[in-house]
């Protein structure tokens, strides 16, 4: 017997600044460039509440008839689920087919908004397990985090991470899982 | 390896206006989102008709990249940008003083919009330009024949794929049939460039105008993956044809017929600057078991036995 594979894709949503004032405000647009911390903080946004599991879901379905029509949407779109959300870091890890991946990836990079938000799609990590691509996450993170803070490499971030951990009984690791 | 992203489209397309404050910040913005996306090596695009008239007297290149290095660079230092010239030709008879414009730009495209056009831009010019841009967006009043564009390949001349007109602006977002258009035409025009073009010698490059057109360049492989490229050939349109179509460009104004150059400037290194000592560390290590006295001993005594 042969079991169904599948492929887990790791991917993040970014938020370009665009000229528009209503969509993003003006110091936003004129910091952009200032600085790379602002840069980070601006593409990296926490998402807002009308990007959820339904809502991306939805754009993504909505891609896939668009450019692939109801082949590409009967067959890859059926299997996709989303099988995690976080809202805080605007990351996601959808399931899909092994075979249908690539046309998901593709649908994924031609969508630019979600309801009035104006956004990309970026594709981190291609992988066979889930465990993989929560690895993945976690190390792209840290990167991301070292980036913006004033620690010089992943070391010195971890070493006053844990001591933070230390001093703190319980502290809150990510989102739960919405399932 | 590096990447390359050879066409950020610059705002102003005459030489009589300037760049308001709002499109330079919007073109920052644009650098700096493709900064974070892993690509520092870019190339600004000015683009113009062939019936404007080239000024006698003033700067042939409008584009600020000083004062724009100079305010991006401390904040990013591994970026490092260039200028590129995209000239719309209807008829080349018009076209002249394309010396001039070597000496202002890095680099030098043309965007034929009829087939003589094409035709004897590869037989003419094929020294003084680096890279056709064929307008994806419009349905090709010629076809592409395999002989012609095999022809400029073996010349070096190379051609481009812009990726930001199948992502729909968000300002034209209300036509919908018509934005469907472009991207059927996209499609199309994609497939016969790989077709004729044997997938050799083809750039993907965002032509962005604003950063919400930026997208990944791994993503855009995948995308072209379902048209039918194969993922190891896709790999050198965002890496090593870029950066032959750069040194080419390059070397025009400071070599001898593009093959000699005096002096001790180092062009290679300037432009893939980024071989830090990771990436040394690395080829070092890919040095074999063989090359090695030990290696050597051992596969002898592999033949004997």
């Amino acid at each position: 017997m042969v079991r169904v594979k599948h492929r887990y894709i790791l991917f993040e949503i970014l938020y370009p600044p665009t000229t528009n004032e209503r969509v993003t405000p003006r110091e936003d647009f004129e910091a952009f460039s200032t600085a790379e911390q602002n840069a980070l903080f601006t593409l990296h946004q926490r998402a807002p509440s009308t990007i959820n599991h339904k809502s991306i879901m939805n754009s993504i379905r909505r891609s896939l008839q668009d450019h692939y029509g109801d082949v590409g949407a009967g067959s890859a779109g059926m299997l996709m689920n989303l099988k995690y959300f976080s809202n805080k870091t605007s990351t996601g890890i959808i399931r899909c087919g092994r075979a249908q991946s690539d046309t998901i990836i593709g649908a994924m990079t031609l969508i630019e908004r979600i309801d009035n938000c104006y956004l990309t799609f970026q594709t981190l990590h291609v992988s066979g397990t889930i465990k993989k691509c929560e690895e993945y996450s976690i190390t792209r993170t840290k990167q991301i985090m070292c980036r913006i803070g004033k620690w010089q490499n992943e070391q010195e971030y971890i070493h006053e991470f844990e001591q933070i951990s230390a001093d703190e009984d319980e502290i809150e690791v990510g989102d739960d899982d919405n399932e | 390896m590096t990447t390359y992203d050879l066409n950020i489209s610059y705002p102003v397309n005459n030489y009589d206006t300037t760049i308001t404050n709002t499109q330079l910040t919007n073109l920052k913005n644009i650098v700096i989102t493709n900064y974070q996306n892993g690509i520092y090596n870019q190339a600004i695009n000015f683009q113009i008709f062939d019936s404007i008239k080239l000024p006698m007297n003033k700067d042939l290149n409008p584009i600020p990249v000083g004062k724009i290095k100079e305010s991006l660079i401390p904040q990013f230092p591994k970026l490092k940008l260039f200028t590129r010239i995209t000239l719309i030709i209807n008829d080349l008879s018009k076209l002249s003083n394309l010396s001039k414009l070597q000496q202002c730009f890095d680099l030098i495209a043309i965007q034929p919009l009829n087939e003589k056009v094409f035709q004897n831009a590869i037989v003419n010019l094929e020294n003084n330009i680096d890279i056709i841009s064929i307008d994806l967006s419009s349905r090709l009043n010629f076809y592409l024949k395999h002989k012609v564009v095999s022809n400029g390949l073996n010349k070096g001349i190379k051609f481009e794929i812009q990726y930001s007109q199948t992502i729909s602006n968000y300002i034209s977002n209300d036509v919908g049939s018509n934005s469907n258009l472009i991207k059927k035409n996209w499609f199309n025009n994609v497939l016969q460039l790989i077709r004729s073009s044997r997938s050799r010698g083809l750039i993907i490059s965002s032509g962005a105008q604003n950063p919400l057109q930026i997208r990944n360049l791994n993503d855009i492989l995948i995308l072209l993956k379902t048209l039918g490229i194969k993922h190891e050939k896709g790999k050198s349109f965002i890496t090593l044809n870029p950066e032959r179509a750069l040194i080419n460009g390059k070397l025009r104004t400071k070599s001898y017929r593009q093959t000699v150059l005096q002096g001790d400037e180092n062009i290679v290194d300037d432009i893939q600057y980024n071989v830090n000592e990771r990436d040394v560390t690395k080829l070092t290590n890919r040095k074999r078991v063989q090359d090695s006295a030990i290696g050597q001993l051992i596969k002898k005594k592999r033949k004997i036995e």
